[in-house]
C-alpha cells in the first residue's frame, strides 16, 4: 500500500535539518509499529520519501512524506498510532492512500502556499513594489554556484490579509521554486539592512491536474 | 523561564541549532512546582552527552520521584556561547527553559579530565560564581562518574562529589535535601549532613596539607575515607523503559544496552578495570527483555551492548544470537563493540559480519608479548592473527588496530613489535586466496600516549616526557610510512600530557583551572578548541610545575591526593600488580582463581 502523511512542524522543532526529520519520521513509524517496506541490500532501510525538502527555520501546517507498506493497513488506525509518536512540536494532520500508478510525491507537486508573519513595514512595502514588477533578478547561490534568476513569475499568488500576514503562493517543483528567505534577502538588499526577518510557515502543497486546477496533496488520497 | 523569543533571534546563527532546542520524544515533562529542581549538566555537547548511559540512567531514575524534577544542559558551543551571551540568555535546561541558576542541585557528570573547563564555562555562562567558597545562594554544585575517583583537581569548585555508581546515593542526597529544604536550607548543614552519606565526598570539610617538596602531608577530615558506592544486583538495578530519542544525530545513536559492569581482566594500565569491580551481570532474560522494551519505545534500528568487555560476558554467543535472531524482524542490527581479541571467536565473526557491514577492532596495546605481560593484556600474537583471520576469512578488510605509546618499560624495540605486529596482519591477509579477498586490505593503526591513572598499579609511574612521545610517533610514522593500506594516527600530546597531570593532581590545581579558564580554555579535548598556551601561562601565573605531576615517579610510600577516596581494590593489591608488572608477570583473569583484590566476599555473590 502507498501511504502518504500530511503533517505539521511548529515551533522550534522547524530548526531541525532535512535528515535529522527524517530519522525522527522513521523512529516514529517504527514505534507506531506500520508494516513499512524496507529496501532490498545489504543494509536495508525504510524508504521515506517528503514531497518537498523543508529549510531549516521554517515552520510548515503542510507538508507530505510518502512510504510503502508490506500489507494493508486500516488508515484511520495507523494515523492515530503515528500521531501518538509525534515528538513535541509534530502533528500528523491526515494520512492517506495513494494510487500507485501517480508518479512520486515530488514530481506531483508544483506550488507551495506560505503564510508570513511578523515582519517589519520596510518588508511590505518591499513586496507591494515587488508585485508591481514584471520581472526581478536575484541572485541564488546553490551547491557553490551563482545564478541570476527572475524571481517574480515564481510569484503565483501574494495577498496581504486583514491580520497583518502575507498569504503567499509560489512555484514549488523540481524546475522552478522560491523559497520565501530569498525575498527577505533581496528585500533587505535593497533596503541597505544586514537582515530582514519573518516567521515563515508553509500552509499547504499543491498539485496541477491535467485540466490546469490546482489543488491539495490531499485532493488525491483514495 | 528564558526569553524564548530571543533565543528564536540566535537559533539561526549558529551550528546545528537542534541541539539546543530540547523537547525530545521520551524527555520527561512535570510540573516546574515541585520541591526540588535537578539540572544533569553535561561538559561537553549535546551530541556527546546524549550519548553517556549513565546520565540517560540517573536522569530517568531521578525522575521516577515525586518530589523532584530533572532536567538536562550541556555545553553550548562557543559560536552558541557567544550569541547567548550577547543576547543575555543563561544557560538554560532543554525541557522547560529554565536558568540554570534556579535550580536546587546541578549534576555535573565528569567522564574525562579534559572536561574541567568546560564545567567551568558552563558555571559562567549560568551565572554562578566559580568558587564554592563565594556560593552563597546559588544552587548546590555536585559531580559524579568516573573523575571523581580523584576529585581533588575541581575540589575548589564542586560543594560534594558522588564516588561511584549514583543510582542508591542520588537518592539518599535528594531525600536528605528534601528535609533540609523543608526547615529552610542552610547549606553548611546540608554538607556537613550529607558528607555522613557513604560515597558523597564535600572537599571543603577536608584539610590537606603538604610536605616542602610539594607532596601531600596529610589529609584530615571527619567521615574519611569515602568508599565508593556501588550497585549489588544488577537485574534489579533500575533501567529504564524509555529513553530520549535525540532529534538530531548524537555520537551513540542507538538503544545501548548495559550487560555488566566491572571487568576481571585486571589490565595494568586500565582505571575502569579496578574502578567499575565487582563484575556484576545481568542475567540473559533480563537483558532480552530491555532489549525489546528499549527498541519498542524508541524506534532505534541499532543497538550496542555496554560493557568494558562485552566479549567476557558469560552468555554472550547465546546473548548475540538471541538479539540476531529477535531483532532481525525489527529490522534491527545489533553490533558488539570492544570485543577483546582472545575472546573472538570464528562463528561470531561471521554473524557479526552479517549483522553489520562494519571494521573490526582490535586492541593488542602493545607491540611485544614482553611488553603485553607488563601490563597484563593477556593476549598473544598468536591470539591476535587468529582473530585477524576470523574477520578477514568472513570479508573483512578493514581493521583497527588499538595500541598504546609510553608504557612503563617501553623500549624501540616494543614499537619495532607494533610495526612487525602489522605486517603480520598483512601476510594474513594476504596468505588467503585472491577470491576470499575483499578488495584491498585497510588497516588504521592508532596510537594513543599512556597516561597514568589513580586507581591503577601505574599510579606511582612517570609518563614519557612530550619530548620521547613525539621521538616515538615520529619513528613510527617513518616505519608505517613504507606499509600500503596502512594508516597511522595518534593522540595531541599536550592533551595526553594535561590529562596526566590533572588526573593524578591534588586541589592545588584548582588554581589552574580557573586562570585557564579565565584565559578562555573549555572543550579541552576538542582539538581546535584546545590552546596549550592558556595552560602554559596558568601554571605559571599559579606557580605550579605541571611536570611534577605527569613526569615524577612517585615512591612507594608517598601519600597521593586520593588516598582519601577508596575505590574497594586495596592498596596492597595494586602494589603486588605493580611488582608483577615490573617482574614481566602476568596476572591470571580473576574468574580463574580469585585474586583478593579487596572484593573477595562481594564478588560473584
Amino acid at each position: 500500500m502507498r501511504i502518504c502523511v500530511k503533517f505539521s512542524r511548529e515551533g522550534f522543532s522547524k530548526y531541525l535539518a532535512h535528515l535529522d526529520m527524517q530519522r525522527m519520521f522513521v523512529r516514529a513509524i517504527k514505534r507506531a509499529d506500520l508494516p513499512a517496506k524496507y529496501s532490498a541490500g545489504f543494509n536495508p532501510h525504510m524508504n521515506i520519501s517528503f514531497a518537498y525538502p523543508l529549510g531549516v527555520g521554517i515552520e510548515t501546517r503542510g507538508d507530505y512524506l510518502e512510504f510503502f507498506t508490506t500489507e494493508d493497513i486500516d488508515i484511520a488506525a495507523a494515523e492515530q498510532a503515528l500521531r501518538l509518536q509525534m515528538p513535541e512540536g509534530f502533528g500528523v494532520q491526515a494520512m492517506g492512500e495513494l494510487d500507485e500508478k501517480t508518479g512520486k510525491l515530488m514530481a506531483l507537486t508544483q506550488q507551495a502556499e506560505y503564510r508570513l508573519e511578523g515582519f517589519c513595514p520596510e518588508f511590505a512595502a518591499w513586496v507591494q513594489a515587488f508585485l508591481q514588477k514584471d520581472s526581478y533578478m536575484v541572485e541564488r547561490e546553490r551547491k557553490g554556484k551563482v545564478r541570476t534568476i527572475d524571481i517574480r513569475p515564481m510569484v503565483k499568488e501574494c495577498v496581504f490579509l486583514e491580520d497583518g500576514a502575507i498569504r503567499l503562493r509560489v512555484d514549488n517543483s523540481g524546475s522552478a521554486s522560491l523559497n520565501p528567505t530569498l525575498l527577505l534577502k533581496a528585500a533587505a538588499k535593497e533596503s541597505g539592512k544586514d537582515e530582514m526577518r519573518a516567521r515563515i510557515i508553509r500552509m499547504e502543497l499543491y498539485t496541477v491536474t491535467e485540466d490546469g486546477a490546482l489543488q491539495p496533496i490531499t485532493a488525491l488520497f483514495a | 523561564m528564558i526569553d524564548t523569543a530571543k533565543l528564536d533571534q540566535i537559533l539561526p546563527l549558529v551550528e546545528k541549532p537542534g541541539r539546543y532546542i530540547g523537547n525530545e520524544l521520551g524527555c520527561v515533562k512535570k510540573s516546574q512546582d515541585l520541591p526540588i529542581r535537578f539540572l544533569f549538566a553535561f561538559p561537553d555537547v549535546y551530541e556527546v552527552g546524549m550519548s553517556h548511559l549513565g546520565s540517560t540512567i540517573l536522569y530517568h531514575l531521578t525522575n521516577e520521584r515525586e518530589d523532584t524534577y530533572a532536567e538536562r544542559t550541556y555545553a553550548p558551543f562557543p559560536d552558541m556561547q557567544e550569541q547567548m551571551i550577547k543576547a543575555g540568555i543563561p544557560l538554560y535546561s532543554l525541557e522547560t527553559y529554565t536558568e540554570a541558576s534556579a535550580f536546587d542541585i546541578i549534576g555535573f557528570n565528569l567522564s574525562y579530565e579534559m572536561c574541567y573547563t568546560t564545567v567551568l564555562s558552563m558555571l559562567d555562562l549560568a551565572g554562578i560564581p566559580l568558587l564554592a567558597a563565594d556560593r552563597k545562594d546559588s544552587p548546590i554544585i555536585m559531580a559524579g562518574g568516573t573523575c571523581t575517583y580523584n576529585p581533588e583537581p575541581l575540589a575548589d569548585f564542586i560543594d560534594l562529589f558522588v564516588i561511584g555508581e549514583g543510582e542508591e546515593v542520588n537518592n539518599e542526597l535528594l531525600d536528605l535535601y528534601a528535609e533540609h529544604k523543608r526547615k529552610g536550607l542552610d547549606k553548611q548543614a546540608f554538607l556537613k549532613d550529607a558528607s555522613a552519606i557513604p560515597g558523597v565526598y564535600v572537599p571543603s570539610l577536608v584539610e590537606v596539607t603538604y610536605h616542602e617538596d610539594g607532596t601531600v602531608a596529610k589529609i584530615a577530615g571527619e567521615n574519611l575515607p569515602v568508599r565508593k558506592r556501588f550497585i549489588e544486583n544488577m537485574d534489579t538495578a533500575y533501567y529504564p523503559e524509555k529513553l530520549i530519542v535525540p532529534n538530531v544525530e548524537i555520537v551513540h545513536d542507538r538503544v545501548v544496552l548495559e550487560i555488566f559492569r566491572g571487568c576481571t581482566r585486571g589490565c595494568r594500565f586500565c582505571q575502569a578495570g579496578f574502578i567499575y569491580r565487582p563484575v556484576r551481570e545481568k542475567n540473559l532474560e533480563t537483558l532480552m527483555a530491555q532489549a525489546h522494551r528499549l527498541i519498542a519505545a524508541s524506534g532505534y534500528d541499532e543497538m550496542s551492548l555496554s560493557s568494558l568487555s562485552s566479549g567476557d560476558y558469560s552468555c554472550i554467543e547465546e546473548l548475540s544470537v538471541r538479539l540476531l535472531d529477535e531483532l532481525k524482524d525489527k529490522h534491527v542490527s545489533p553490533s558488539l563493540p570492544s570485543l577483546r581479541v582472545d575472546s573472538f571467536q570464528k562463528e561470531y565473526a561471521q554473524k557479526m559480519q552479517n549483522a553489520r557491514k562494519s571494521g573490526f577492532t582490535f586492541a593488542p596495546e602493545a607491540g611485544t608479548q614482553r611488553l603485553r605481560d607488563v601490563i597484563n593484556k593477556n593476549v598473544t600474537e598468536e591470539d591476535i592473527l587468529r582473530g585477524v583471520g576470523y574477520a578477514f576469512e568472513s570479508g573483512a578488510s578493514t581493521v583497527k588496530l588499538y595500541f598504546m605509546i609510553g608504557l612503563p618499560t617501553e623500549t624501540f624495540e616494543d614499537l619495532d613489535g607494533m610495526v612487525e605486529l602489522v605486517g603480520k596482519i598483512r601476510d594474513v591477509y594476504y596468505k588467503l586466496p585472491k577470491e576470499q579477498r575483499n578488495g584491498m586490505l585497510k588497516i588504521n593503526v592508532s596510537a594513543s600516549s599512556f597516561v597514568p591513572k589513580p586507581f591503577t598499579p601505574f599510579q606511582w609511574e612517570p609518563q614519557n616526557d612530550t619530548e620521547l612521545l613525539h621521538e616515538k610517533q615520529r619513528y613510527l610514522r617513518e616505519k608505517f610510512k613504507g606499509m600500503k593500506g596502512v594508516r597511522f594516527a595518534h593522540h595531541e600530546t599536550p592533551i595526553s600530557f594535561l590529562e596526566a597531570v590533572f588526573a593524578r593532581g591534588d586541589r592545588r590545581l584548582g588554581k589552574v583551572l580557573l586562570y585557564a579558564r579565565q584565559a578562555g580554555s573549555q572543550f579541552d579535548s576538542w582539538q581546535d578548541h584546545f590552546n596549550l598556551d592558556w595552560y602554559t601561562e596558568a601554571f605559571e601565573k599559579a606557580g605550579i610545575d605541571p611536570k611534577f605531576y605527569a613526569y615524577r615517579e612517585r615512591s612507594l610510600d608517598e601519600l597521593m591526593p586520593w588516598d582519601h577516596i577508596h575505590c574497594g581494590v586495596t592498596n596492597e593489591f595494586m602494589l603486588r600488580e605493580l611488582r608483577r608488572a615490573k617482574a614481566g608477570k602476568t596476572t591470571p583473569d580473576c574468574r580463574q582463581g580469585c585474586l583478593r583484590c579487596g572484593f573477595e566476599g562481594v564478588c560473584g555473590k
